[in-house]
């Protein structure tokens, strides 16, 4: 087990100095002058000439680019063009709220999406599954901007329960939350559907019917255990989604998250802060993967010998 | 049976059409329902939240020439000088009083018993400290250029030299880069925007990066008629338009520094909001690269001038809050004019086509716009350019891209925005030296001549009469086409008094208060 | 076709092509029993007719770009059935034409990825070895940044124009496809038709494209329709960042964006495009998951 941990980790640092490597050119493709943005307009080619000096911008690329390597070895992730600070306590100042906004939000489309997935696999055919498979898509195909305006006039402006903007209290991630998690309940909704609609037809199924069994425990601990392998990789791969996806969620309801924070960097040319964005979401996303697979094995004995 | 199930199948997916109309007849009935209760509820008054659309990037004087940033060091720093925010006016601040001996040199007598938020006392020794340490920036060039020397002559006297005589020095001193930071930490290396100390009236608490940054009233400010009345100052922060406007409407947030064109309307028909209309001397207009583009020619620009339909750009882009502008210095400065100023007049247009002689559908004009206004500006300069036959490309980039084809003047057009505090500063760009600055890239003997001669021009009477026929023959040569003058809405809380806004773009939150 | 030479071998394979037809026609009658997908069928059918003779509906230039300021912020009205936007330019010719710009953004930025990740998939999988683990760790590093994000950085990049928007949104489908694609050359890549078809000297590259990609269709279709869902909702994000498409083009995304200031007074204006892109999504979703049903031997 620990030496598939080590391992699917160690696997990490080549995906990662790949997606270095991509970001970091994409970034040098854009428009803009770096250090004439940061000294202004009234600098000089001289002036500017020698804060790229300093900066170390005229040297070739792949040598900045393993410049940036060695940094990132020594835990540096660099200083930001546009606010002069360290990239990681920018980044470290929002990421607690990215963190809480998707796990908040996967909760909320778990809780949605379970109920929803079983029920059309139970009464599989019914208009209760029309219904349930219909309503999480319309989660996937709305527009998140619409849904968080009509969320914050309804539950802000109308019923006075939750605040419009910010992150101040546990009353502020409701909103952002349901707008987000109601977005990713679809896949896992009907992930769940399929894949217990197959186990319900399974033979132990069965038997356990026959065994006289109640529907209710046949369901909930047989059926229910055994589908939930595909769920689990779902719901792995949607909060994934949501780390980098949440942008728009922030936006509208001003949660200081990192996917602002990124937007704000791609657009003032900030590479330093754009890399450390994006590597912090690489790895989180990696992780949150590896968690699956590992929650995989508690689930289903059988994929446990895939560790040794 | 199984056709029994499809029809099931169907019926489902109808409901769910309905959930959505449903939806869309709350969405619909929104424009209805007045904010009730709202903003009524009771006002927490030792806190003013005020709604930001976006975050200074520094709250340190010299590394940012950006309007917020700005708002925050009025907060924390004060400069030898301010500007008066109503008549626009530089007046004494840390300066008790000053005099000017010669054409060059100046002396300020300090204000005594100040005190700097880390205990320090301010004296002139500050004051020689803070502006060497601006000269080091090059951004502050326009600001910190002029001056020479500036020497502590006693701790409650400087003297200051300008290499050549400057009428605008006392601007200049009340601009952020000047702003007066204590010697101690400046030379300890602190860093200013983490660690804002000044003499400013608010002392910054908490900056919550993404988030909030939360100020605190400075006890020990040295203007008593100008010292906080509010405990707390919270800017939040929120990008979008309609966001702020109903935080506002929920009463969470106190005061919207930036209202949507969009929802103006409903803020201003709502009781407990008040809504100001400050016609600002921000000029919104269309930048044109008169020196290596078609557009050298005088009436190719003139043909532009007269052929936009301003009124229509407002009514279009702004939601008919904005004031049309046909002169190229904005109209609210002292020696605004309006001669030789434009019209909409399409028979005129074409005439100045016809005198520029070329073909319309040769001529190429890509216009940069760095935000969703300006693209809705280019969007009907567009359709309206199209009846002179010229083609319009609108190129959106990010601010980024634009400032760096500003910087090297590789483009032909982009709409721009500038609110200078002064119209001298305004007219001292339209010399070809600063054709690489807002607003206008130019080359013009008689226009640069001019510029010379006012810039050291000390008698003011004398001086303001040359910038209005400067103004006057910039009208005539017409280096840019004006196109509107902003007007400033800033929505609040009722309860709020003495709410300054003035019309270069700031908000004077040191004397509001609560009612 | 070098089949003059070996006609019995000809006839053998052409066998498996007349059961590839059959197989064709019994997946679609299957999709036509499920009434949702046949909904999102004719749908999606309905906006391509739109989309192609959208100039027969409206002029473009007259009802898209030319502005009528009088006539701005119109609520649907018999005249505009649609309403007016900002500018006074009638909703309905925008939406009308928008299908155009919205549809071809997604189509288009699929097709490129399901072509350049299926070529890569075909190829990883079937040679295998070394070609295989290069490609399949650049899916990987593509894979392992969160798709929206890597379209943001791309499109800011390169500058928001349609070319790059589609190259974004292209890019971003790549890996999917070329996994998919690799994992079902892999499962027939031994089949006995195949080794048939190689042993009698067909080129690899037919053997890949005639023989092996036709029979691992099924899941390449299923995953098409749901990426381009997900190509335009993501394109709808993008614009709503202000990375979409240029003025005076109507996307349906930029629509819903411009009229977001508006949501609360002219509410029609961001809630019509919302509308266009909800349901499109729903339909492709829908004819997705029909397809998946249809296609899947196990609910035979």
């Amino acid at each position: 087990m620990a030496r598939y941990i080590a391992k699917r980790i160690l696997y990490m640092i080549p995906v990662l100095l790949g997606v270095t490597l991509l970001v970091f050119f994409i970034m040098h493709l854009a428009p803009g002058n770096v250090a004439g943005m940061i000294l202004g307009e009234n600098a000089t080619p001289e002036q500017i000439a020698a804060l790229e000096h300093e900066m170390g911008l005229d040297r070739p690329l792949l040598v900045q680019y393993f410049d940036y390597l060695v940094g990132l070895l020594h835990g540096d992730l660099g200083t930001s063009y546009t606010t002069g600070d360290s990239v990681t306590n920018e980044i470290m100042a929002r990421f607690p709220y990215t963190v809480q906004l998707t796990l908040v939000a996967a909760v909320v489309s778990i809780l949605l999406a379970l109920p929803l997935g079983i029920l059309a696999a139970v009464k599989q055919n019914t208009w209760v599954d029309n219904v349930s498979m219909v309503v999480s898509l319309i989660g996937v195909s709305m527009p998140i901007f619409w849904l968080a305006v009509m969320l914050i006039l309804l539950f802000s402006l109308k019923l006075n329960l939750f605040p419009v903007y910010g992150a101040d209290s546990w009353k502020s991630i409701v909103l952002p939350a349901i707008s987000l998690g109601f977005m990713n309940m679809a896949s896992i909704a009907r992930t769940t559907r399929s894949s217990m609609v197959e186990t319900i037809r399974q033979d132990y199924i069965r038997t356990a019917y026959a065994k006289g069994l109640s529907r209710k425990t046949i369901i909930m601990r047989h059926a229910f255990r055994n589908g939930m392998l595909p769920t689990i990789t779902v719901i792995g791969l949607e909060i994934g989604q949501m780390l980098g996806g949440s942008v728009l969620t922030e936006t509208v309801f001003a949660w200081p998250g990192v996917g602002r924070l990124m937007i704000q960097s791609v657009e003032g040319r900030d590479t330093p802060m754009v890399m450390g964005c994006i590597i912090l979401m690489t790895i989180c996303f990696s992780f949150v993967n590896l968690i699956v697979d590992l929650l995989y094995g508690a689930v289903d004995p059988r994929v446990r010998t895939m560790y040794r | 049976m199984k056709k029994f199930l499809s029809l099931k199948r169907a019926a489902a997916l109808c409901l769910a059409v309905c959930m959505i109309a449903g939806l869309l007849a709350g969405c619909g009935g929104g424009s209805s329902d007045t904010s009730d209760g709202g903003a009524a509820a009771e006002v927490d008054t030792s806190t003013l939240t005020v709604a930001l659309t976006s975050e200074p990037d520094y709250l340190s004087t010299c590394d940012h020439d950006s309007l917020m940033g700005v708002q925050m060091n009025l907060l924390t720093y004060n400069g030898l000088m301010r500007i008066d925010m109503e008549t626009l006016e530089p007046v004494c601040d840390l300066a008790e009083s000053y005099t000017q001996d010669s054409d060059t040199e100046w002396t300020f007598t300090l204000k005594q018993g100040v005190k700097f938020h880390n205990g320090d006392d301010f004296t002139a020794d500050d004051v020689v400290a803070s502006i060497e340490y601006a000269q080091t920036f090059p951004a502050s060039t326009t600001y910190t250029g002029a001056i020479a020397s500036v020497e502590a002559v006693d701790p409650y006297t400087v003297k200051i030299t300008t290499a050549s005589p400057t009428p605008n020095l006392l601007y200049d001193l009340a601009y952020h880069y000047n702003f007066i930071l204590p010697k101690s930490l400046i030379e300890s290396g602190n860093d200013f925007s983490a660690n804002p100390v000044g003499t400013g009236p608010y002392k910054l608490a908490e900056w919550n990066k993404g988030n909030t940054i939360t100020f605190e009233a400075f006890d020990e400010y040295f203007d008593e008629a100008r010292k906080a009345s509010i405990p707390t100052l919270e800017f939040a922060i929120i990008p979008e338009g309609s966001t702020r406007t109903m935080s506002l409407e929920s009463g969470e947030v106190d005061f919207v520094y930036s209202v949507a064109s969009s929802d103006i309307e409903r803020l201003q028909s709502t009781e407990s909001i008040s809504v100001t209309d400050v016609v600002s001397v921000e000029n919104f207009f269309l930048y044109l690269n008169c020196v290596t583009t078609d557009f050298a020619d005088e009436n190719l620009r003139k043909a532009i001038a007269y052929g936009i339909n301003r009124e229509d750009i407002v009514a279009g882009a702004l939601n008919g809050f904005g004031t049309p502008s046909y002169s190229c210095v904005s109209m609210g400065y002292a020696e605004s004019t309006d001669e030789n100023a434009y019209t909409y007049d399409p028979e005129l247009a074409q005439q100045y086509l016809d005198a520029w002689g070329g073909d319309p559908s040769t001529v190429s004009l890509d216009i940069i716009c760095s935000n969703d206004t300006k693209t809705a500006i280019a969007t009907i300069i567009q359709a309206e350019l199209a009846e002179l036959g010229i083609t319009v490309n609108i190129e959106e980039t990010d601010d980024a891209t634009y400032q760096a084809a500003m910087r090297t003047t590789d483009l032909t057009s982009a709409i721009v925005s500038w609110s200078p505090a002064n119209a001298m500063t305004y007219v001292q760009r339209f010399h070809s030296d600063r054709r690489n600055q807002t607003p206008a890239c130019l080359t013009d003997e008689t226009m640069d001549a001019m510029v010379e001669e006012m810039n050291v021009t000390m008698d003011d009477a004398a001086r303001s009469e040359m910038i209005t026929d400067i103004i006057a023959y910039a009208n005539e040569i017409c280096p840019f086409v004006p196109i509107y003058q902003v007007n400033y809405y800033r929505a609040y809380n009722s309860a709020l008094q003495n709410v300054v806004c003035s019309a270069t773009g700031y908000v004077d939150f040191c004397t509001m208060s609560w009612s | 076709m070098n089949s003059s030479a070996r006609p019995a071998t000809s006839e053998e394979l052409d066998f498996l092509s007349v059961q590839k037809n059959s197989q064709f026609r019994e997946t679609f009658l299957r999709l036509c029993q499920n009434k949702a997908a046949v909904a999102g069928m004719i749908f999606l059918v309905f906006l391509i007719l739109l989309a192609v003779f959208a100039d027969l509906l409206f002029d473009y230039q007259t009802t898209c770009v030319d502005l009528n300021i009088a006539e701005r912020l119109q609520w649907p009205s018999a005249e505009h059935w649609f309403g007016t936007d900002q500018f006074g330019r009638d909703l309905l010719a925008r939406v009308v034409h928008g299908s155009r710009v919205s549809l071809s953004i997604g189509f288009i930025a699929v097709a490129f990825g399901l072509v350049v990740g299926g070529i890569l998939g075909a190829i990883a999988g079937f040679f295998g070895g070394a070609v295989d683990n290069v490609i399949m760790r650049l899916c990987d590093v593509f894979l392992a940044v969160p798709m929206m994000l890597m379209a943001i950085v791309i499109v800011a990049a390169l500058g928001a124009s349609m070319v790059n928007l589609v190259i974004a949104l292209a890019i971003s489908c790549v890996p999917t496809f070329a996994r998919i694609v690799r994992s079902a050359v892999l499962s027939v890549r031994d089949m006995e038709y195949v080794e048939a078809a190689r042993a009698i000297g067909v080129k690899t590259g037919r053997t890949i494209f005639r023989y092996i990609l036709p029979n691992c269709m099924g899941p390449i279709i299923v995953q098409t329709t749901l990426r381009i869902a997900a190509t335009i909702s993501n394109t709808a994000a993008l614009s709503f960042l202000g990375l979409g498409v240029k003025e005076p083009q109507p996307e349906w995304g930029a629509l819903l964006s411009s009229g977001r200031d508006f949501i609360r007074d002219s509410g029609y204006l961001a809630t019509i495009p919302g509308v266009c892109i909800m349901l499109t999504i729903l339909a492709l979703n829908l004819l997705g998951d029909g397809l998946r049903d249809a296609l899947d031997p196990r609910l035979k």
